[in-house]
């Protein structure tokens, strides 16, 4: 799409405006809000309208110090197999320190940080999907949290599927089962043409 | 404790909560922790020994 430059006065056509929606970059799809759940489920969110997707984890709350992990959905069920695999690093703010950090091999979840109750609690997580609902490998890039005292580290991965089935959803949940989690989750869709 | 699961379903815009169930809290668990907890418990049986 050409960039387009209105001048004072010029009159805002109907073809324009659809033009400039139709055209616009990341597409509201759905946000719920969870509270004191073990698991966040969001079903239905990566559809055929849209290749790429970019999640917000706002996070408001946890029962306990607990990491945060993601796995992949399909059909109401969660994919907790082993082919979440990992690798990036975290930064301490508190000084100079930048740790590599791997999955080590396929593992059941992505670890995308932490939440802790006291120090920086309820810091936000983005994750980039790509790929989720077509039958290629399913990637992520995403941006998050380990909270220390007294300090966070910042963690940035990338992470991807060992295979290459079709994703419909994604559950964000805590350590274990004895873990809860608060906050809201966004996802968006990168329009396309 | 009452744990939940909360769904939300993007084509309807539902949001449900449910209580886990035995075996959902079970599938939760993480294997690696559940074989840690195997390998503690074998080591402090040994050490009683």
């Amino acid at each position: 799409m050409a960039i387009k430059t209105f001048t004072s006065g010029e009159t805002l056509t109907a073809s324009d405006t659809n033009t400039y929606l139709n055209n616009g970059g990341l597409v509201y799809i759905t946000k719920t809000t969870f509270s004191s759940s073990v698991a966040v489920n969001v079903d239905n969110c990566f559809t055929s309208n849209f290749t790429n997707y970019v999640i917000a984890l706002n996070m408001t709350g946890a029962s306990a110090n607990t990491g945060i992990y993601m796995r992949l959905r399909s059909g109401g069920t969660t994919d907790a197999s082993s082919i979440y695999l990992l690798s990036g690093f975290i930064s301490y703010m508190g000084g100079v320190n930048l740790t590599a950090a791997t999955s080590g091999g396929a593992t059941t979840d992505w670890f995308l940080g932490s939440h802790d109750t006291v120090y920086y609690p309820n810091m936000p997580f983005r994750i980039e999907v790509m790929n989720p609902q077509v039958a290629y490998r399913t990637a992520i890039f995403a941006t998050g949290w380990q909270p220390v005292n007294p300090m966070p580290y910042y963690r940035n991965i990338g992470g991807v599927t060992s295979n290459t089935s079709q994703y419909d959803g994604f559950s964000i949940i805590g350590n274990s089962a004895s873990f809860t989690i608060s906050g809201s989750v966004s996802v968006y869709g990168y329009r396309q043409p | 404790m009452t744990y939940r699961i909360t769904t939300h379903d993007a084509t309807t815009g539902e949001t449900t909560s449910h209580e886990m169930t035995d075996d959902e809290r079970a599938a939760a668990v993480d294997p690696e922790i559940v074989d840690l907890v195997a390998t503690i418990t074998d080591q402090l049986a040994e050490l009683e020994q």
